[in-house]
């Protein structure tokens, strides 16, 4: 209540109502206030109880009538920088509202289309891809991709979808460093991670130095964590950090900083895990043929009984995985922790004669292990495609179950090329298991020749697949797998999923006709 | 015929989101093997489950629907599926005559309409006897008069104890007061009282609340004792308060008519127990006239959906009785028509509660109206509450039921558009956006009484 202006109708009124909130009984009446004149005309001579109700009335009145609006003082930008949006027609926003809604995994392939035309998202769409996005990391780079300047200021506006406000470019001003400082040193280990991995996008420097400043206080767990987050624009700048932690950390922490390091093209520590090898493995090569290629090559190892101290800095880890006994176990761990081509380039091979060699090999479970990792952790995409490629063709039946048992075969999948068929068909040709397993690997639509020999399998193996087809079938093809999914549901698989697959083949051709059509 | 509705529109018809999914998947001109139209009318034929298409067709003025299926949800899928197809791919439908299927619907319908006008004539006309009706009439007056001496004894009571202690009562003090008022023949008092138990209840600033309904309805029960001293206007809006109705019949003969061309310029549906209540709000652009027009449904009927928030239409309105008219009831209804908005409603949100404070001169009991304000923004302040401000700077807080203020700065993007809400005295609750002729509905969250 103001003190300044008594006679505010709405100020009269809250000190009635505090008044009245005891009663007239106890305070016998409504107390003495400053009422307008026609309200006290209103209530006249009335007492006790009917006083109150009539103040009420008038004041209730003129208070309500005499409200007047506030001045309002907004935070941000008033008006979104968007001149160079080309918006999508609004007949967009229901197919990208059924997309969201039926089969969210369509989503990048439908705004891909988008970009692809020089489109950006249409302007109703964009709080439920943000929305999206804030739920699922997964799909923010499509998303951030189509939103455009409209939807960066529509982000700016709302701290849950701080990821696409498109400050990424903008250097954090001296405020925001201290918020990150302070942030940093009081808040939660989950919030520092999202702190980390915000910082590390844009100042990759900055996020050792945040590392290493609380490094003596925190849990070797936390530890751990906040490594994982350099994986995000890992570079040589973060070797010496890394080697580093090597002679300062924990056993968690040193395996981490290890997998970072092995999968750095050039890095020291795959230079010392080749020359450890070198020394373990023999290579028994015979030259043959006019180019004197070497064709011949045995391969024997003799890994040690145990890690040494040296190989436990470079944390290699103990511990014996299953069917490879201890010594496999070492020498998995070693081949792991260098770049897939650590014989080739001693020895001047080409890789699928060593794999061949490796293959034939008493210690084949060990190398199968150590280079599917090797190729996993591998940052330089055409050496590890190439591996990835050499690899699988090599692979039998009994290889894809182990590779699939411990959790390495998506990994390796995911490496290969994307139009790459050769592998792909040689794994199709094993089994249909090998087959449902394909279908996971790498990310997007399948090109043409992949996605004919899925079109093309077999009953038994067309249905077993047919969520995948239906996700990831090339759209010229897209009608023949909705042909062949025809009306009614297979027996062996079930009704329900085989009926939302056909609604997102009938989603998806849909979804290219009318952006054929915009 | 141009189709005058958008996809969001049609989707917004359908009864719940199966029907407007299946209907989605009918919009494929595959799925009809004939699709017609002429200037009032389309339709198609559906091949279903059955060895019978299924024959849908809707009549655009209002647009009502037909269809053969089976459903018992209207309007069906075939409906929706129809109306979109018609939007999206005109060209598929061929223009011409009606086909008797359809052209003896549309005749029923004219029919039907032709003959309810005549019934209503009728009935306003056919004199009750005189004598039997003062008789009726004196006994509701004596039933009235004990609800408004119970419902005074019932406040002075409240207020005498304290408005901490009423806070602090079971249920059974309000809902036995109001069901004394139902009894007396008084709904609306009532409705009063239940207003005044959910002010109790409503957190920081519940006295103040509290005490304004019980000074409105001291006021209310004053000018119910006192009817005949007040002017024709007012005494329709007492007498509508307690309870009193006025036959629709009555209305379209007797009240105030204004022809216009009228914006469907925003709808908010509350839920009751069992009744819902759809208020549209009507507004006439060039004579910045609003108007709200009512729609109850009880037990899961579904509302009059011929209202669609952004389309307009050229008719002519009559309202109810009241010193500040508001509520009204559709005359009569010419085609669709595009919504112009031009340069219409207030310059500012001081204008707009000028516009209030106006209503409530005339009318203390009015709780809310409908009002367009020009180049408003809507924002959030430091304290994160949403505001819709204006030109100058000057805003009201956004009502919490408020829905879709992120689709509408993702369409505006921060710059101003006319908004239509409804203005309760202490919060705006927007209903629609417009901007170059485009008005874009803001559904705004059900609620639940």
């Amino acid at each position: 209540m103001s003190v300044a202006d008594p006679a505010r109708p709405s100020d009269v009124l809250a000190q009635l109502a505090a008044s009245a909130v005891l009663g007239t009984d106890r305070l016998g009446g409504a107390p003495p206030l400053a009422v307008p004149v026609r309200v006290e005309a209103i209530a006249g001579d009335l007492v006790g109880p009917e006083r109150v109700l009539a103040l009420a009335a008038g004041l209730g009145q003129y208070a309500a009538a005499g409200l007047i609006p506030g001045e309002v003082r907004a935070e941000g930008d008033a008006v979104a920088d968007d001149e160079t949006d080309r918006p999508a027609p609004p007949a967009l926003v229901r197919l990208i509202d059924e997309v969201l809604e039926h089969e969210a995994r369509v989503l990048p392939e439908c705004l891909g289309l988008l970009a692809v035309q020089g489109f950006t998202a249409p302007r109703e769409s964009l709080p439920a891809l943000l929305d999206h996005a804030a739920t699922k990391a997964g799909a923010r780079d499509a998303v951030c991709a189509v939103i455009g300047g409209r939807g960066r200021w529509l982000a700016s506006q709302n701290p849950d979808w701080d990821f696409a406000a498109g400050n990424a470019d903008s250097p954090q001003t001296p405020a925001a460093a201290e918020d990150l400082e302070q942030g940093w040193q009081t808040s939660g280990v989950d919030h520092r991670v999202a702190l980390l991995r915000g910082v590390r996008i844009t100042d990759p420097a900055r996020a050792i130095e945040l590392i290493r400043s609380t490094w003596d206080e925190d849990d070797a767990k936390d530890r751990a964590k906040f490594l994982e987050q350099l994986e995000v624009g890992l570079s040589s700048n973060d070797e010496v950090f890394l080697e580093w932690v090597f002679d300062s950390g924990k056993v968690a922490e040193r395996s981490r900083a290890a997998s970072l390091l092995a999968g750095l093209p050039g890095s020291a520590l795959g230079e010392r895990m080749s020359e450890r090898l070198s020394s373990i493995i023999a290579v028994e090569a015979k030259s043959a043929g006019v180019l004197r290629k070497k064709t011949k090559v045995a391969l024997d190892a003799a890994p040690p009984e145990a890690a040494d101290e040296a190989m436990k800095r470079d944390g290699i880890r103990g511990g014996t995985l299953r069917g490879i006994g201890k010594k496999g176990t070492l020498l998995a761990r070693l081949i792991s922790l260098a770049p897939p081509g650590f014989l080739i380039d001693r020895h001047d091979l080409e890789a699928g004669t060593v794999i061949d060699a490796a293959k034939a090999s008493d210690w084949w479970a060990a190398f199968r292990h150590g280079w599917a990792e090797s190729i996993i952790r591998c940052a330089d995409q055409r050496v590890s495609a190439a591996w990835s490629r050499e690899l699988v063709l090599r692979l039998d039946e009994a290889d894809i179950t182990e590779l699939s048992d411990v959790g390495l075969l998506d990994g390796v999948l995911a490496k290969l090329e994307p139009g790459d068929v050769a592998p792909v068909s040689a794994l199709l040709k094993l089994n249909s298991a090998a087959s449902s397993v394909l279908v996971r690997a790498g990310a997007g639509v399948w090109d043409l020749t992949l996605s004919k020999i899925f079109v093309d399998l077999p009953n038994q193996q067309f249905e077993l697949n047919g969520e995948y087809l239906a996700l990831r079938c090339h759209p010229e093809h897209l009608t023949r797998v909705r042909g062949r999914m025809g009306d009614g549901a297979p027996q062996r698989t079930y009704a329900g999923y085989w009926e939302r697959w056909k609604a997102t083949v009938d989603l998806r051709i849909r979804l290219h006709q009318e952006m054929n059509r915009v | 015929m141009g189709v005058k509705y958008s996809v969001d529109q049609v989707m917004s018809l359908a009864p719940d989101d199966a029907s407007a999914k299946a209907g989605r998947g009918l919009a494929v001109p595959g799925k009809w093997p004939t699709l017609g139209r002429s200037s009032r009318a389309i339709w198609g034929e559906c091949q279903g489950s059955g060895k019978k298409p299924y024959q849908s067709r809707i009549d655009m003025n209002e647009p009502a629907f037909k269809c053969s299926c089976p459903s018992r949800k209207f309007p069906c899928k075939h409906a929706i599926g129809l109306f979109l197809l018609a939007i999206e791919q005109p060209k598929e439908f061929t223009d011409g005559e009606p086909p008797a299927w359809v052209a003896d619907w549309l005749d029923g319908r004219d029919d039907r309409r032709a003959k309810s006008t005549e019934r209503a004539k009728t009935k306003a006309e056919k004199e009750v006897d005189p004598a039997t009706k003062a008789k009726r009439e004196a006994k509701r007056e004596t039933m009235v008069n004990g609800g408004l001496d119970r419902l005074e004894r019932w406040l002075f009571d409240t207020v005498a104890e304290g408005l901490a202690a009423a806070q602090t009562k079971p249920r059974s003090f309000w809902e036995e007061t109001a069901k004394a008022m139902v009894d007396a023949q008084c709904p609306g008092l009532a409705g009063m009282v239940r207003a005044a138990e959910s002010a109790a209840t409503s957190g920081e600033g519940w006295q103040v609340r509290l005490l304004d309904e019980l000074g409105r309805m001291w006021l209310l029960v004053r000018a119910a004792r006192g009817q005949s001293g007040l002017p024709g206007a007012l005494r329709a809006d007492v007498r509508s308060l307690l309870g009193y109705t006025v036959p629709q019949e009555q209305v379209l003969a007797e009240g105030e008519t204004v022809q216009g061309r009228w914006i469907v310029a925003g709808q908010a549906i509350e839920i009751d127990g069992h009744l819902t209540t759809q208020r549209t709000w009507l507004w006439a652009p060039v004579s910045d006239r609003v108007a709200l027009v009512l729609d109850f449904a009880a037990g899961g009927r579904p509302l009059d959906v011929s209202l669609g928030v952004g389309t307009a239409f050229d008719g002519e309105l009559a309202f109810y009785p009241s010193s500040a008219p508001q509520r009204a009831l559709i005359k009569s209804r010419g085609d669709t028509v595009l919504p112009e908005v031009a340069r219409a409603g207030a310059g500012g949100w001081a204008e707009a509660l000028g516009c209030f404070a106006a209503a409530i001169s005339a009318n203390p009991w009015r709780r809310r109206i409908g009002i367009a304000v020009r180049e408003c923004r809507v924002i959030r302040d430091v304290n994160n509450v949403w505001h819709a401000v204006d030109r100058d700077g000057s805003g009201v807080a956004l009502s919490r039921r408020a829905a879709g203020i992120w689709t509408l700065l993702a369409g505006t993007g921060g710059h101003p558009v006319t908004l239509f809400g409804e203005w309760d005295g202490a919060s705006f609750l927007p209903l629609s956006a417009s901007d170059d002729g485009v008005v874009v509905s803001l559904k705004p969250r059900e609620r639940a009484a």
